[in-house]
């Protein structure tokens, strides 16, 4: 085996890597919880019904509370599809033995049409920017088809 | 379309030529012989 078929096979496996991981990360949805208890309010992004509910102090480490978090979840569970948002009350047996109503609001499903994201000014959906990125795309394969393809 | 879509699909579109330069270099001598 030379030293250049090496170097295409790791190029290869390199892009299909990271041609991977773009591909999950293009999937990726966001969820914003309102998360109202009697102790505290707060804001949380967390993206299972396990986290959600922990964060809200749904423990499931003690005896008493042991399938607090699986009856939670099982009533909301996750993830959702865009645009689905629920809002439900659950009484919740607290370590200290106080008993607890925790209200979580789905506040907003941040995913592609929403535009809600980090990096997110909207493009204009105007077809002359559709054709200028579909020309960036076709630029942008050929570069990297003559980058490889020479190497 | 938002901003991070339009880069992700140019840089997808990047690593698919990458990718099929890369077939295309380790294939070459198999389908030159069909070429020439």
């Amino acid at each position: 085996m030379n030293r250049r078929f090496v170097r295409r096979v790791l190029v290869l496996l390199l892009s299909a890597l990271v041609g991977a991981l773009l591909a999950g990360r293009s999937d990726a949805v966001e969820y914003r919880w309102q998360v109202t208890t009697g102790a505290r309010d707060f804001v949380t992004s967390e993206p299972t019904c396990e986290k959600v509910a922990r964060a809200a102090g749904m423990l499931n480490s003690n005896r008493e509370a042991t399938n607090i978090i699986p009856s939670f979840c099982s009533v909301n569970p996750l993830p959702l599809t865009v645009g689905q948002s629920f809002s439900v009350n659950y009484r919740v047996v607290t370590p200290a033995s106080s008993v607890t109503g925790v209200q979580v609001t789905l506040l907003a499903v941040l995913a592609e049409e929403q535009g809600a994201m980090p990096m997110t000014a909207v493009l204009e959906t105007w077809s002359y920017q559709r054709v200028l990125i579909l020309c960036a795309c076709l630029l942008v394969f050929v570069v990297g088809f003559n980058t490889t393809r020479a190497l | 379309m938002t901003v991070e879509q339009a880069v992700g699909a140019i840089l997808i579109c990047w690593l698919w030529g990458l990718g099929c330069g890369a077939i295309f270099a380790l294939f070459r001598n198999c389908w030159s012989r069909w070429i020439n």
